[in-house]
């Protein structure tokens, strides 16, 4: 069983009298790739904060690579931004963090690692003049530069374009399965977590609202019957008076049914109640569904 | 530490900031000691023109370079501002507290990098100023040029304080504002306006010729090109330290404050 690389343990943060990281106690395995999903102000950036250290926590504790065996690039990470030097070039940058953790700044090691992302050591362009995309691929370049057992990458797909994203995913894949990276990784885009993370952590309010492995997702990822109705809300009370438990309107016109009931049978009780169907189909709820749901979005 | 002041040091030797400052901090004595040779040729033609002689004495001149209000430190403002105290007003800090360094360790390698800094241009600012003042300035007055330079260098000590102090003030400044910008002005303003308006106010019985001037002792920053004639020991020793309790105070009491604040 994989021990656990980051553990904590009621850990809580509060600005100005509000609890953004509230009592959030969780694990990571080793070797997963956590997907933090969240609403915007959910409080995953500062739960990333804190796990990186640039926020100090009010209260709670946490620990990292199980403490004793951490060293200077066992963590490295993308916050809110990537934190170049725009006034320097790819090659200098990595050469500065080499300093900083304390590395020889070796060229062929520097280039091999540009490589990695992209990048080319012999394009002396400064920073400042890079892309969103460009930017993106340097701060992981400079992360994996000290081979970081643990990655901690803040919506690092945000900007890019499916090109970019498309190389994102196969880069953080390559880095689990073929130097056992462990990555948490926050995001928007859920259909690209649904296509990368082993393991999720659902944050709403400050809160962990859910922590489970992939597959524990799958199961909540349910298929239902799609109804496209005149009005939604009439229709769902006529469903529920009916016997029906699990249906919800998805707005004015939608209808969403996920009682395992043939879809015949459905349209007959809406026939007979006088409510007229435009159109019907089944779906997969997807990783979007799930999450609206557990955070009660899902209106 | 160490491998963070390597960091920094790399880059301050990278950067155009660093050399554009390094030279205005060797060309600006010239600009100072020309103007001054204008206004004595002029003033010369005077009435009373061994007066003026007098006060463009090349040691008060060399000695005024040590205070908090020369060029010296205002360069000292611009330069800390931009090469060290920016990392900690955008953030650029993060990169090592990731990296798991302590941050009384972060912090003392970037005093450290500063006070290099200071070394670096304060020592050509001398150099340069001696120079350039004994050459432009020094033939009218009564003493050889070796006086003059070793005369300004038993000060050298004092300036290098002074424009620490300087220094450590702006980079307080920058830990506790987001936009570089705003520790840099509120530090030229320090040095170019509340200084010299503290000094002033010292000074209001000279202002309005109710009394005589005293130097401020204990407070040496303001008055070292105003105490070359009196020098001595025990005033010497009096302006050392009160240089060094402001510096102690702020170089000391940062880290914890530092240490206790969230990296933007």
């Amino acid at each position: 069983m994989p021990q656990n690389i980051i553990t904590a343990d009621k850990l809580t943060k509060v600005y100005k009298g509000i609890a953004v990281v509230d009592n959030v106690s969780f694990d990571i395995p080793e070797g997963a790739i956590c997907g933090l999903i969240g609403r915007n102000g959910a409080g995953k950036t500062t739960l990333l904060r804190l796990l990186t250290g640039l926020a100090l926590p009010t209260s709670g504790t946490y620990s990292i690579c199980n403490g004793l065996a951490r060293t200077d690039s066992s963590v490295a990470a993308i916050v809110e931004r990537p934190m170049l030097f725009d006034s320097m070039s790819a090659a200098d940058n990595l050469i500065l963090q080499s300093r900083v953790l304390g590395l020889d700044s070796d060229v062929n090691y520097i280039a091999s690692t540009l490589e990695l992302v992209g990048l080319d050591i012999k394009n002396k362009l400064k920073v400042k003049k890079y892309s969103l995309g460009m930017r993106q691929r340097l701060a992981i370049a400079v992360c994996l530069l000290g081979k970081p057992r643990l990655l901690l990458l803040d919506e690092p797909i945000n900007g890019l374009d499916p090109q970019g994203i498309n190389d994102m995913r196969r880069l953080l894949q390559q880095l689990n399965s073929q130097m056992g990276v462990t990555i948490v990784i926050s995001s928007h885009i859920l259909s690209e977590l649904d296509k990368l993370a082993t393991h999720y952590l659902i944050m709403d309010k400050g809160r962990v609202v859910q922590s489970l492995t992939a597959q524990q997702m799958a199961g909540y990822n349910r298929t239902y019957l799609r109804l496209v109705v005149e009005n939604a809300d009439n229709a769902v009370q006529v469903l529920l008076s009916n016997g029906y438990k699990d249906v919800v309107a998805a707005g004015k016109t939608i209808v969403k049914v996920y009682d395992d009931i043939p879809s015949t049978q459905v349209l007959l009780c809406l026939a007979q109640n006088g409510v007229a169907v435009k159109s019907v189909n089944t779906e997969g709820g997807g990783l979007e569904d799930v999450y609206l749901n557990m955070i009660g979005g899902n209106r | 530490m160490i491998s963070v002041i390597s960091s920094l040091l790399y880059r301050l030797f990278r950067s155009v900031y660093f050399y554009v400052c390094l030279a205005i901090a060797v060309f600006a004595p010239l600009l100072q000691a020309g103007t001054i040779k204008l206004l004595l040729i002029f003033a010369q033609s005077l009435p009373g023109a061994e007066t003026v002689a007098l006060a463009a004495d090349p040691l008060t001149l060399l000695v005024a370079e040590t205070n908090v209000t020369s060029t010296m430190a205002t360069l000292v403002v611009i330069a800390v501002g931009l090469l060290i105290g920016s990392d900690f007003s955008q953030g650029l800090v993060r990169n090592a507290i990731i990296a798991n360094k302590k941050r009384t360790e972060i912090y003392g390698a970037y005093m450290i990098s500063m006070v290099t800094l200071i070394l670096i241009y304060c020592t050509a600012g001398m150099l340069s100023a001696s120079v350039l003042y004994i050459s432009i300035l020094g033939n009218i007055y009564e003493y050889s040029a070796g006086y003059y330079i070793g005369s300004a260098f038993a000060f050298y000590g004092l300036q290098l304080l002074s424009m620490t102090l300087i220094g450590t003030m702006t980079v307080f400044l920058c830990v506790g504002f987001k936009r570089v910008s705003t520790p840099l002005i509120l530090g030229l303003l320090i040095v170019n306006v509340g200084l010299p308006l503290i000094l002033a106010g010292s000074q209001l019985t000279v202002i309005f010729g109710t009394g005589q001037y005293e130097a401020l002792t204990w407070i040496p920053i303001f008055n070292l090109s105003m105490l070359t004639s009196t020098m001595d020991g025990a005033l010497m020793a009096k302006c050392v330290v009160g240089l060094l309790i402001p510096i102690a105070a702020l170089a000391v009491g940062m880290p914890f404050y530092f240490k206790k604040t969230d990296i933007r």
